[in-house]
């Protein structure tokens, strides 16, 4: 019998009910699945050491702890090692994203002027991931804009 | 207890990007379509609420009275 392919799993670390909300909507849209969300650094590890998500999307400034403490944990605990971690920041500067990159971010985006290139990521990413099936991903083959540089 | 500004600030900023967000929409459909749905249109209208309520706790702050401070405008 064949496989039925599981959507995207995306979590989300953002504090902001209204960007949550935009992403969720966008995470539904595309076909993707949204497993859970958090607004404070220490739930977002705490789940992340016991989902499995494709995505993660991640906020630096939240409610408790930063985004830098997630992926720090994320990292220094080899959590998620599979998943594409994306940083949507207010804070877009140089010495944040070195930061993002060095801590195993995928991509840094400008939460101001970038928000709608990490909606399009999200669909084309939710897309790839129907037509690849449940195959793991290939770290260096996958769709978006990476600000990886 | 009085505001953390740039927290407002940053609020005023995320709303107005979800804003932006959801008004969006593709440059090929024509100007007459209407494409918005109820709820885009509702999280239009709440990020509009919650970047004019953040805005009117800053302009509060700034003018270094209380919130709805007549008297100060």
């Amino acid at each position: 019998m064949q496989e039925i392919p599981k959507p995207l799993q995306v979590y989300v670390v953002e504090d902001s009910p209204i960007i949550r909300r935009l992403l969720a909507s966008t995470i539904e849209a595309a076909g993707a699945e949204l497993i859970g969300y958090s607004a404070n650094a220490l739930t977002a590890i705490a789940d992340l050491g016991a989902l499995q998500p494709d995505l993660i999307l991640i906020d630096i400034s939240l409610d408790s702890g930063s985004g830098f403490d997630v992926l720090r944990a994320l990292q220094e605990r080899n959590l998620g090692p599979s998943a594409i971690k994306v940083v949507l920041t207010n804070h877009a500067n140089p010495e944040y994203q070195n930061l993002s990159l060095s801590l195993g971010a995928d991509s840094f985006f400008d939460k101001a002027s970038e928000t709608s290139q990490v909606l399009a990521l999200i669909s084309a990413l939710a897309a790839e991931k129907r037509r690849r099936g449940n195959r793991p991903r290939d770290p260096d083959h996958h769709e978006g804009n990476h600000n990886r540089n | 207890m009085e505001p953390d500004i740039g927290r407002e600030l940053y609020r005023v900023m995320d709303a107005l990007v979800a804003l932006k967000c959801d008004l969006s929409c593709d440059p090929y459909i024509p100007g007459e379509t209407l494409v918005l749905s109820a709820e885009k249109s509702r999280d239009a209208c709440d990020a509009l609420d919650t970047a004019s309520a953040s805005i009117k706790q800053l302009a509060a702050v700034l003018n270094g009275g209380e919130v709805g401070d007549a008297s100060k405008h």
